[in-house]
This record gives structure tokens, C-alpha cells and sequence, in this order.
């Protein structure tokens, strides 16, 4: 009963525990916003990295009316439609599906997008892994032509692996798109 | 000499005046903190709202106008950097056209929120990139 009411030397365990706590609020503090920065960063390379994709594919579309073009112009008398500088007067709607669902066009709008992504992450730290592009991406039956890019991350934490609250990935997506006039 | 020692009047007050500057060093450290990622976010804000314009209009003086939205101060500074869209080398800004690629960094230093102390203790950093969407091909290539 003594030793419970003897206060001598409960300064230090005191002061111990209670900077155990402020240093939790603190990492607690850190961690969070480390997750956001983190966010922050993401969120509009995923939409820069679903632009640099969808270009891709606009590179495929001017080839091939590049090819139409001189097909239907390269003639002694060609019709007044070849002064036109927009590429879908030279396309067909069905040419563009058919790029569309070309594995090779799929390819390159996909490596585009994670070659963009993996290049100017500002930490260079995403993974091929990290990245899921989806190409075509039909969104609520809308008929433009639509890709995805998701990205995930871990953000460094401190309190990593002690507590679970702060263990959740970021993951973000981004949608890009190209309305055709057809 | 033992029963000064032994002597418990004032302890609190003691102890007190031991811990509170430790204390205060921690809140104060803790606020500071929060700030310097508030300050952050806000940066990182402006560079990726300043590269969006610039990728709209591939035109510098819309991007410094952009970053000038939010900061008007001389503490700010930030670099503009072009690269061919397709082989990824570094370019002239004036060259830069559609489908290259824009990044734009900014640093602002850190200061300590200290009445009449100004003390800058770190650089915050932030970069972001993105294509150019203006479709202009003919020099200057910029869009309005």
C-alpha cells in the first residue's frame, strides 16, 4: 500500500509515456500526410499518363488517313475533299473500330501510357506493376473512344506494419478519351 | 541535507518548468509540420493547375501566369523543361509542340512560423509533366 502511494520517481515513467503518445500523434501526422502529397502526385500523372496513351492511338488514326489520303488524292484531278486538313474526313467509322480492336494498336496505347507514367512519376517509383491501362474502356455506354489508367501505390509510412490504419494503398484512375465525329 | 532532499514543496512547479519548454518544443514541431505538408499540397497543387494550362496552350507566359494566380511573391522559383515526344530528349521550350512533353518544377522555401524570425529550413519540391494537347503546328505552336 506504501509503495502505490509513494510518488517518488513518477516524473520519468510519466514523462516516458507521454512522449511515446505525442510521437504517434506525429507519425500518425507524417503518415497521413505523406498519403495525400502521395495522392496529390498521382492523380494527375494518371490523367497525363491516359493522355499520352489516347495520343498514341490518334498517332495510329493519322497513319491511316494519311494512307487514305493519298490513296483517294494522289490523281491528276483530286476531289475538293483533299484540301482538308482533318484526318476523320479520311477515315471510316469502321476503319476506326477496326483500329480499335488491333492487338498491336492496343499494345502501343498501353505502352505509352505506362512508359509516360513510369518515366515522370515525380519519385520514380511506380512499377509496371503498380499501372492497369484498359483499352478500350466502355464507361456507361458512352460511345467515345476510352481508355483507363489505374495506378496504385504504398506511400512510405512510419507506422508501417504497427498499426493497420495506415496501411491502405492509394490507388487512383484516370479516364481519357477522343469523341469521333461518327 | 536529508530533509532538504526529502522535501516535496514546489516539486510541481519544478517538474513543470522542466517539461513545458520539451512540451512546447513538440506541439510547436508538430504545427510546423502540419504546415510544411499543407504547404505542399498547395504547391503541388499549382504546379500540376500550371501544367495543365501549359499543356493546353503550350505557351510559358500562360504557365508563369498560372503559378503567378497563386503565388505573386519573389520566394517562389520554377523551371520549365521541354522534351521531343517521342525520343524523350531535351528540347527548346520555343520548339515545343504537339504531342511533346512539358514538365514544370517549383521550389518554395519552408519558413518557420516564429514571430519576427523568418527562418526558411527546407525547400519543398514538387514537379509534374504532361503532353501537349494544342494542336497548333505552326510556329509558335501555342494555342489561345
Amino acid at each position: 500500500m506504501r509503495i502505490v502511494r509513494n510518488e517518488d520517481g513518477f516524473v520519468l515513467p510519466f514523462v516516458a509515456i507521454l512522449l511515446m503518445v505525442l510521437f504517434l500523434v506525429g507519425a500518425i501526422i507524417l503518415d497521413v500526410g505523406s498519403f495525400y502529397l502521395r495522392h496529390g502526385e498521382l492523380q494527375p500523372l494518371a490523367k497525363q499518363s491516359a493522355n499520352a496513351g489516347i495520343l498514341k492511338f490518334v498517332d495510329a488514326m493519322e497513319v491511316k488517313a494519311e494512307q487514305n489520303k493519298s490513296a483517294l488524292c494522289g490523281i491528276e484531278e483530286p476531289p475538293p475533299i483533299c484540301n482538308s486538313e482533318d484526318m476523320f474526313d479520311f477515315l471510316t467509322s469502321r476503319e476506326v473500330v477496326d483500329l480499335v480492336s488491333s492487338p498491336t494498336v492496343q499494345e502501343n496505347v498501353s505502352d505509352a501510357s505506362i512508359a509516360f507514367l513510369i518515366a515522370y512519376d515525380p519519385q520514380l517509383i511506380v512499377a509496371n506493376d503498380n499501372i492497369l491501362v484498359t483499352f478500350p474502356y466502355e464507361y456507361e455506354g458512352v460511345s467515345e473512344l476510352q481508355m483507363q489508367v489505374m495506378v496504385h501505390d504504398v506511400p512510405q509510412r512510419f507506422l508501417s506494419g504497427i498499426f493497420p490504419i495506415t496501411d491502405d494503398e492509394i490507388q487512383v484512375h484516370a479516364i481519357s478519351y477522343i469523341a469521333t465525329p461518327f | 541535507m536529508k530533509k532538504i532532499w526529502h522535501d516535496q514543496l514546489g516539486q510541481a512547479l519544478g517538474e513543470t518548468a522542466l517539461l513545458l519548454p520539451l512540451l512546447f518544443l513538440i506541439v510547436f514541431g508538430f504545427l510546423q509540420l502540419g504546415l510544411a505538408i499543407a504547404d505542399k499540397q498547395k504547391l503541388l497543387y499549382v504546379t500540376n493547375y500550371a501544367v495543365q494550362v501549359g499543356s493546353l496552350s503550350n505557351n510559358d507566359l500562360k504557365i508563369s501566369g498560372a503559378i503567378e494566380e497563386f503565388y505573386d511573391g519573389n520566394d517562389i522559383t520554377f523551371q520549365i523543361e521541354s522534351r521531343d515526344g517521342e525520343t524523350g530528349n531535351v528540347i527548346l521550350n520555343t520548339n515545343r509542340k504537339y504531342k511533346d512533353i512539358l514538365t514544370v518544377s517549383m521550389q518554395k522555401p519552408f519558413f518557420l512560423t516564429i514571430p519576427f524570425l523568418d527562418v526558411a529550413v527546407n525547400d519543398n519540391q514538387t514537379t509534374s509533366s504532361a503532353k501537349i494537347l494544342c494542336t497548333n503546328l505552326t510556329p509558335p505552336y501555342t494555342c489561345e
